[in-house]
């Protein structure tokens, strides 16, 4: 059972109530932003004046924006739109380049003077003093000494 | 709408990205960062120049609003209100003392400000370092945070009273 004290409940509702808080005059009495502006110039000032030293030591790396740089990421949607697989990059070694190298690889070897084997320095020599001369192996004329090398 | 060329761009970075990074700072409490949000920052607003219209605003009163949204997403990733309060704790390494024969005692002063405004809570922080520190009109902080001009007000004057209050007590 609650025990109500009627003495106690009047007090509460006579404080609370609009007349006694009067919230009209608390009002009239608190300044508008302006003046509340206009009454803190120091502590603007200081502030300001805190914000001006703090960003002068700022050291902000040099950046140059230069047009074509990565822009927008693509969303979702723009990806969605696209269903042809990108190009993927192309990958392992050119014929013409392998043909180079193997060129290149025979002309190093012709032209090294101190092969340590003397037999097959001496078969890759004439192959390719043969080739270079428009004799090739398809004509029949076979070089007994590659074939022995071999 | 005039679009932004790269070396409008790069004056303008020139010109704010100081500010930037301060506004960072005094947000977060953390100078790395601050850095990191501010170059993070430019890279967005370069890369979303194409959306600038100045019809709507100006420069400063977008890159407010990106950087505002940046140390949001700051705050929820990184929970970083509570390590800025400690970081107050641990030094000043942010704020670096001007020389001076009272260096000391501006020294404290700047501190407790520091600190008073990183007490602030949350909503009002951010009114009052664009009203007051970074010197925004209530319009452009309404479009930078967006938030309707009455409720700039009065957080602005929430925020400031609040201020002024914690500078008498420290003052006393």
């Amino acid at each position: 059972m609650i025990i109500r004290n009627k003495e106690k409940d009047r007090r509460e509702e006579e404080a609370y109530r609009p007349e006694a808080l009067d919230f009209r005059s608390m009002e009239a009495d608190a300044p508008s932003l302006e003046a509340l502006e206009a009454g803190s110039v120091d502590l603007l000032a200081m502030l300001r004046q805190q914000r001006d030293e703090e960003n002068a030591q700022f050291a902000v790396p040099e950046r140059t924006f230069v047009e074509g740089e990565p822009e927008e990421v693509p969303t979702s949607q723009q990806v969605n739109k696209s269903t042809k697989p990108a190009k993927l990059p192309r990958r392992g070694m050119s014929p013409w380049w392998l043909a180079a190298a193997v060129m290149v690889g025979f002309a190093v070897g012709f032209a090294m003077p101190h092969a340590s084997d003397k037999a097959a320095h001496n078969s890759v020599s004439t192959f390719v003093a043969d080739t270079l001369h428009g004799r090739s192996l398809a004509t029949g004329d076979v070089n007994m000494a590659l074939l022995v090398s071999m | 709408m005039t679009r932004l060329t790269a070396d409008d761009f790069n004056r303008l970075y020139r010109e704010h990205a100081r500010c930037a990074q301060g506004f960072f700072l005094r947000m977060t409490g953390d100078a790395a960062l601050a850095e990191d949000l501010t170059q993070e920052l430019f890279t967005r607003l370069w890369e979303s120049r194409d959306s600038f219209d100045e019809r709507q605003g100006t420069f400063t009163t977008w890159m407010y609003g990106v950087a505002y949204n940046l140390c949001k997403n700051e705050y929820h990733r990184r929970e970083v209100a509570e390590r800025a309060l400690t970081h107050i704790d641990s030094g000043d390494r942010a704020v670096i003392p001007p020389a001076g024969a009272d260096n000391l005692e501006r020294r404290d002063t700047r501190r407790q400000l520091a600190e008073a405004v990183r007490q602030l809570p949350d909503g009002l922080r951010e009114v009052f370092l664009l009203r007051y520190v970074e010197e925004l009109p209530i319009r452009d902080v309404a479009l930078a945070l967006g938030i309707p001009e009455g409720t700039v007000k009065s957080r602005a004057y929430t925020a400031l009273a609040t201020m002024r209050e914690k500078m008498k007590q420290l003052n006393e």
